[in-house]
Order: C-alpha cells, then structure tokens, then sequence
C-alpha cells in the first residue's frame, strides 16, 4: 500500500464526531463510529460518518457489529457512492484496543487500507487536533508480528456551500447564547463589502507605512499589490457606463 | 406558567423561532450537494429535536433515500430512528426538510406531505434550502408551517374548488407562515470551529462578489415562464368567463332596450328569459391558481433581491473605474 497517500476529510463529518461525543453514554471515555466516503487516486475522501456503540474495559472490548452493518445499510440507501473507508475515535491517542478495533474494520470494510481517524475531543493539548493513520505490519520475519500505525496527512475539504454554511456557524462563536441569526441577503451582502473595505484599509496602511519610511518594504507583497491592481479590468468610462445601464435594463 | 392546549390547531401558538445545530446544517448542506450530478430538487429527508416552550430545537437530521420501488420510506424511518436511539441522539422528529434550487417548492406533494406531518405533530415544519443560493453565497434555510387555514384546503385531498377557496379566505399569501431561523453551537463544537476558522480562513464571501448577473435572471425568468404556462388553464376559465359575463350584461340590455320599445307600441313584453348561457366549467382543479400563484410570488421575491444587490454591486465596480483614470493607481 502506498503511504503517499492523503486523507480528504469534510467538516461535516467533524461536527458529527464532536456530537456524537457530547451525547455519549456517561460511562464512555471515548466513542468510536464508521467513516464513510470515496476512493480516490492517491487518497480517500470523507464524506460522512456515524458511531456505533461500543463498550471497552482495561480487558476486553466489545463493539455491536450488526448495528454497523445496519447502519451502513441504511446510509448506502441514501448515498449508494459512500463505501466504508475505515474507522474513527476520539482522543488524544491511538491505544491497545485501536489494533483489535482496526482489524475488525479491515476484515469487515471491502477496502484494502481501513483509515483510523482521531480527533481529540478533549483537547490535552489544548487544542482540538485531528490526525489519521493507516496501519502497516512491523515485526522482524519469523519473530511476532505487530501492527504500527502509521500517520497520514490529512487535508480538510469543502465545497463552496459547505464553506458559506461554515462561516455562518462560525458567528456562534461571538454570542453568549451561541446563537446566530442568519442575516437576510442583503445585510450578508453588505457584511462581505465591510470585510473587503477592511482589507483595503490594512493594505493602504501598509502602503503608507512603506511610503514614508516606517514600514519594510516586502517585494512579494509588492507585486503582488501590483497584480491586483493591474486587475482590474481597463475599461473607460463611457464602456462601463454602457455596461451598467444595459445590466440595469 | 401553564402550558398552553394545543388542541384544536391554534394557529398562534407560542412558538417563535426554530434552532438548527450547527450539525444539522451541515448534514443538510451536505446531502443536497451530494449527487452534483444528479441535481434532482427531491432531496428530502427529516429533522429530529425537541419541543421547548418558545422554541424548536433541531439536533439532528437524516436523508430519505428518494422514493425508487421497493423502498419502503416508513421502515427506512423506524429502521433509521432505531438505530439511533443507543446512541443518544433525539428520536422525536419535529419536521422535515427539503432542497428546492431557486425557491421552487410550492407544490401539492409540499402541502399534502406537511399537512400529514402538522396534523400529527403540532408544531412541525418544513426546512426549505436552497443549494443554488448557498452555493450563490448567502446561506438560504428557511422553515415554514402551513397556516390554519391551509391546513383545512389541503385536507379535503380533494381538488380545490371556488367554494372552499372564498370560505376559507386562503389565497396564495396566506397559506404558509414563516418561522425564523436561529442557528446554535455547543461549545465544544465552538472550539471546533474555532480550529476549523485556521484552516479556512474566515475571509471574504467571494462568491457573493460575483457581477454575473444574466444567468441567474435568466433562470428565474424561464421558472417564472413555466409557471404562466402551467396557469393558462385557470386564466383561460378567467376570460371565458368575463366574456360571458359581458355577453350576459349585453345581452340584458338590448332586452330592456327591446321591451322599452314594446311598451311603447303598447304590446305585452317579451319574457324575460335567460337562454343559451352555458355556464362555464371551472377548472376541476384550482391549484395552479393558488399554488402556481404563490410560487410565481416568491420567484418574483427572489428577483427583486437579487436585482437590489446586483445593482448595488455594479455600482460600487463603477465607483472603482470612476477613479482610475483620475487618480494614479496606488493612491
């Protein structure tokens, strides 16, 4: 198996994972679920996820295997594209328990290497960080084997709605109810236009700053300055204006 | 603080607002976007919450597989709902969702499919998202609930007739009612964002940004054109019969104009009498009139948004170009 491979992963599926924690069982350290998604060249990408209930001792483990499969029945009636492509867990680390779960995957996933996601709900390192490995036979021939988990670089993805979806719900961030009111369309509008004028101030400041000595001038910053403003399309007054009252009509 | 009854269908009850997880968003986004190519508008599936006293909380949804044979949609629910319950997530559903690119949803199947669902839940509604919108920039989820009187026109499962119309007082205005949105975070989902916001900065709407103006008016335009289409029939009934009904009025005329003149002459007057006046079939079926209706409003809704913020793009552009051959570049 090629280890140049890069794990694609939705914010969907993280916002499943971190909910799926909240409402976990009060005698859970940790859950565990399915990840769902699609084969690539060179990669595999996440697309959705659902836990599955689990119960794990120092000593033994035990996951309801027939409820994943139901599960995954159920979702393949929606999404009959999304195959299963590995597993994941909450927490800081990868543990014992991980091997004999990860091999429960790759007997039961029709798919050669079962990915094992984690993200770490709480947070030891004080942040939430997420990382994803794939697990490679170790061992000297003819001695034991074991198995080492490997890590695998994990890229985020999303498609544009997901994006807009994305930056509403980031607003929760700033109210004490975690509440956000989406806006009506012409108040986002004018939200985008406030950022873009911010963003012009920052650059004039800078520009500024540059003139009279203050500030450092960057070449790269420069040029590219002088890109965007070489951007905007030359048109003279009288073409634009034309254009205007036609898109007007 | 008594809880109200919520019998008999009280239109004006205490809830003001609906709350989405920010999961749930997501799920839905996700699921409407899913087959890119297969952009069919039926993307449906449920919501799942709970009902606190002024609000409805929307934790969690799940999509309906789209209706092909042999899939049973009320097993794939109970199975769905099953499965869900060891792992803690609310098992009471409080509506449903639906994807409509462009804002076109208002058909029967809308109304019939929410009426089952209001008549067995009280207070549940419908989500109505919109991906092209989204995707346009400005995120478009809005709940609506059918009112009282919708409630009764759809009941019947009968066709809508004049009599149950002019009773009712429904016409297209008045058959939903919108809820507001509200969208929640718990704050671990919070510190997730808040990682998430370094992967993808939360800069500009770039897409909100774009001046390309034609296509969109051009769709709303042909949506609108299918629309006048599917309507002929009732407007052709309107005609018929205001034509009729100045037929009639003539008609009424020339006999008092007649009989006048035979009292003149002093003989006895005609009988009044009504003939040949057909009385024209309306149309069995008065949905388009209400349903076409109400979408052709909300079509025309959507134009003049977009045309406002269209117009207020072009003319910060302009104010760009108005500087340039003035002033040198760079200030």
């Amino acid at each position: 198996m090629s280890l140049d491979l890069t794990v694609k992963v939705h914010p969907t599926v993280l916002f499943q994972i971190v909910d799926a924690y909240e409402r976990r069982s009060q005698d859970k350290a940790r859950i565990i679920g399915t990840l769902l998604g699609t084969y690539e060249k060179n990669g595999v990408e996440v697309t959705n996820c659902f836990c599955v209930p689990h119960a794990e001792t120092q000593e033994e483990l035990f996951i309801k295997m027939d409820f994943a499969s139901e599960m995954y029945e159920l979702h393949q009636q929606v999404a009959p594209l999304e195959m299963m492509v590995g597993w994941f867990a909450t927490g800081p680390e990868v543990t014992d328990h991980s091997v004999l779960i990860h091999t429960y995957y790759s007997k039961q996933a029709k798919c050669p290497t079962p990915i094992h996601l984690t993200l770490d709900t709480i947070m030891a390192n004080g942040r939430m960080s997420w990382k994803a490995y794939i697990s490679n036979p170790m061992g000297v021939p003819g001695g034991t084997g074991g198995t080492m988990f490997s890590p695998v670089p994990v890229e985020l993805v999303a498609h544009s709605a997901e994006l807009v979806g994305m930056n509403v719900a980031q607003n929760t961030k700033y109210s004490k109810t975690k509440t956000f009111e989406p806006e009506s369309d012409l108040s986002q509008f004018t939200g985008a236009v406030r950022n873009i004028e911010e963003m012009i101030d920052h650059l004039t400041a800078y520009v500024d700053g540059v003139l009279s000595g203050t500030t450092e001038p960057d070449a790269t910053v420069g040029r590219q300055l002088l890109d965007m403003v070489h951007s905007v399309p030359k048109m003279s007054q009288e073409q634009f204006d034309e254009m205007l009252n036609s898109n007007i009509k | 603080m008594a809880s109200r009854s919520r019998k008999g269908g009280d239109n004006d009850s205490h809830i003001t607002h609906v709350q989405i997880d920010g999961l749930a968003m997501m799920k839905i986004i996700k699921h409407c976007h899913q087959d890119a190519s297969t952009p069919a508008d039926d993307a449906q599936g449920v919501l799942l919450g709970l009902i606190m006293e002024n609000k409805l909380e929307v934790t969690n949804c799940f999509p309906f597989p789209r209706s092909i044979d042999g899939v049973d949609d009320d097993r794939y629910q109970l199975d769905m709902m099953r499965l869900l319950r060891p792992v803690n997530v609310d098992y009471l559903s409080v509506g449903w969702y639906q994807s409509a690119s462009s804002g076109n949803y208002i058909s029967r199947q809308l109304l019939e499919s929410q009426q089952q669902y209001q008549e067995s839940i009280e207070e549940s509604f419908v989500i109505i998202y919109d991906p092209v919108k989204t995707a346009a920039g400005a995120l478009s989820l809005k709940a609506y609930r059918l009112t009282k009187q919708a409630m009764e026109l759809v009941k019947d499962k009968g066709y809508f007739n004049f009599d149950m119309l002019r009773n009712l007082k429904v016409g297209h205005e008045n058959m939903f009612q919108e809820l507001k949105v509200v969208i929640r975070n718990s704050h671990l989902v919070n510190a997730l964002l808040s990682e998430l916001s370094e992967v993808f900065p939360e800069t500009l709407n770039l897409e909100a940004m774009d001046l390309g103006t034609a296509p969109v008016l051009q769709r709303h335009l042909r949506s609108i054109m299918d629309c006048t289409d599917e309507m002929s029939q009732f407007h052709q009934f309107q005609k018929q019969t205001v034509k009729q009904q100045l037929e009639k009025t003539r008609y009424q005329q020339r006999r008092n104009v007649e009989n006048a003149a035979r009292k003149a002459r002093g003989e006895p007057p005609l009988p009044d009498e009504d003939f040949n006046f057909k009385p024209i079939q309306p149309p069995r079926d008065l949905e388009p009139g209400v349903i076409v209706g109400g979408q052709m409003a909300i079509y025309c809704q959507q134009i003049n948004n977009f045309c406002s913020q269209a117009l207020a793009k072009l003319f910060l552009v302009d104010s760009l170009h108005q500087n340039s051959p003035q002033r040198p570049l760079g200030q």
